[in-house]
């Protein structure tokens, strides 16, 4: 287990969520080996999951590391974060910002005119992986709705193999 | 004179079923001031009044404190403190867990499940605790100032773990009130009767609908009963039954359907636990046809349930087999979500199927 402690939630920070001293003494309390590292020393990091790897491997443990770090970005949508920081320190600017915006934006066109070619999953995988075999409830659905797709195509999106 | 002006302005004011419509004016009338408001900001509207006007009241749950995830509790930590509105560490459990202690010392505690989807870790709290509070102690002990509120439903991208529809495992639970309101005038009322009522209540929010919903919203403290139906729209060859954001997409089939020159009956069931029975019943005495909708899956949903009941008492006078649109027995599907959902013209559809029978 991996967790990347950076001391916030969404918006709720860690002295609100628990009382504890982080989450490494969690893992201890349940008989799990666990191991504390500065989440900011790659080296640290990559030693700790090396040998923790190795000890899951070898001995069909379980590891838990608590790599501890900062919040550097937003969580979702709901909490934008701010690139104040990095700009106030010269390390990024607008003109950056957009050079990077703009060949992104290429990038994802070019990739959504090369998906937009590939045939889309066929509707019947809408019905699969339910169960191991399709009941017969799903079936009948399954039956019916691609009759509903054939006779009224326009509402459903394009592209679905019916 | 006075009233007479009043009761005027309350019909200019209040226009039937309006959400969806954008308007910005806001209508002042007397003492009776009415604001365009969409839902979120209808539930913040409630959920100000419900601190204002009962000291013992609390608002929690997973990012309250910055005004939440959908924004309805903006402005409450800083108006009423971090002693009544405040974050929780993440575990659904936990909150309605606390929730409940909260309650049982005669308190009101209302509380946020950032996710209906999210509601499950609580399940056991909710069932076994909150439920049956008042039964297992013979009325001496209860947690009804305990109110659950939960955003549910489609989204349009939500996928598997932001859009399911969970209220029929909660209308199987005797012991809890299960409302989901359509509109941001209803959701302000049923909000502040939930809170108010002395049974704890699961509150469904439609998320769809927290910001497209726009209506007239008045600003005062008042409520919608709870367990009462409303017929939203009079019709005589169908009745048509669904509840929270499902109810706009049934009333565009009834217009479709009008025009085909079939007049359908709409009921906002509003409560599904303990549901009015009666409101749907006289309805399908009169038309003599049912249609259920709602977004989760068919199986075990709660058409399932409304259907058997109006067998039971209309029997005689159905003139077609009750028919649901639902959701599929499929977990919520991502790119499929156009598929699954119970749109306006599977709806016409089983409209004029279930009059042609």
């Amino acid at each position: 287990f991996i967790c990347r402690n950076n001391g916030w939630a969404i918006s709720t920070h860690i002295s609100e969520q628990f009382r504890s001293d982080g989450i490494v003494v969690k893992g201890r309390a349940y008989g799990i080996r666990s191991i504390r590292v500065d989440g900011n020393d790659a080296l640290a990091v990559y030693s700790a999951v090396r040998s923790a790897r190795e000890m899951a491997v070898k001995e069909q443990r379980p590891v838990l590391i608590e790599a501890m770090t900062y919040r550097v970005g937003h969580h979702s949508t709901s909490d934008d974060s701010t690139k104040k920081w990095v700009e106030d320190n010269g390390w990024w600017s607008e003109e950056d910002e957009s050079k990077i915006r703009s060949n992104a934006r290429k990038q994802i066109l070019q990739a959504i005119q090369a998906a937009e070619k590939w045939d889309k999953q066929p509707l019947t995988e809408l019905f699969s992986d339910v169960y191991d075999v399709k009941p017969k409830n799903l079936e009948e659905q399954e039956l019916g709705l691609k009759e509903l797709v054939e006779k009224q195509p326009q509402d459903y999106p394009p592209g679905f193999q019916i | 004179m006075a009233s007479l002006l009043s009761r005027f302005c309350r019909k200019l004011a209040l226009p039937g079923s309006a959400h969806g419509s954008r308007m910005t004016s806001s209508t002042a009338c007397g003492s009776e001031t009415v604001k365009s408001l969409n839902l979120y900001s209808a539930i913040n509207q409630a959920l100000h009044i419900a601190l204002e006007t009962d000291p013992r009241s609390y608002v929690f749950g997973e990012d309250v404190g910055f005004g939440g995830v959908f924004r309805c509790t903006t402005g409450l930590a800083e108006r009423f403190g971090k002693n009544r509105v405040f974050n929780t560490p993440l575990c659904e459990q936990g909150i309605v867990g606390f929730g409940i202690g909260l309650a049982a010392m005669g308190n009101r505690a209302v509380v946020e499940i950032q996710f209906a989807d999210y509601i499950y870790p609580a399940f056991d709290q909710i069932v076994n605790e909150a439920a049956k509070f008042r039964y297992r102690s013979g009325n001496q002990f209860n947690c009804g100032g305990l109110t659950i509120r939960a955003p549910y439903g489609a989204v349009g991208h939500g996928g598997h773990y932001h859009s399911q529809s969970p209220e029929a495992f909660f209308c199987h639970v005797p012991g809890i009130k299960v409302v989901i309101p359509r509109s941001p005038r209803e959701a302000k009322g049923l909000l502040l009767s939930s809170i108010r009522d002395p049974n704890p209540v699961v509150f469904f929010e439609p998320k769809w609908l927290y910001r497209q919903a726009v209506e007239e919203v008045p600003e005062h403290d008042y409520m919608i009963p709870l367990s009462q139906a409303e017929i939203i729209r009079e019709g005589s060859d169908i009745t048509l039954v669904g509840w929270g954001a499902q109810l706009t997409v049934m009333e565009q089939a009834c217009l479709d359907a009008e025009k085909e020159g079939i007049s359908c009956e709409l009921i906002d069931l509003k409560t599904l636990l303990p549901w009015d029975k009666e409101t749907v019943e006289a309805s399908v005495k009169k038309t003599g046809r049912l249609l259920i909708s709602h977004e989760a899956p068919i199986t075990g949903g709660f058409g399932a349930e409304i259907s058997a009941t109006i067998l039971e008492r209309c029997f005689l006078k159905l003139e077609a087999p009750v028919s649901r649109v639902c959701g599929l027995d499929t977990p919520f599907p991502l790119v499929f979500e156009p598929f699954y959902m119970p749109t306006k013209n599977k709806i016409l559809d089983a409209i004029k199927s279930t009059v042609n029978y």
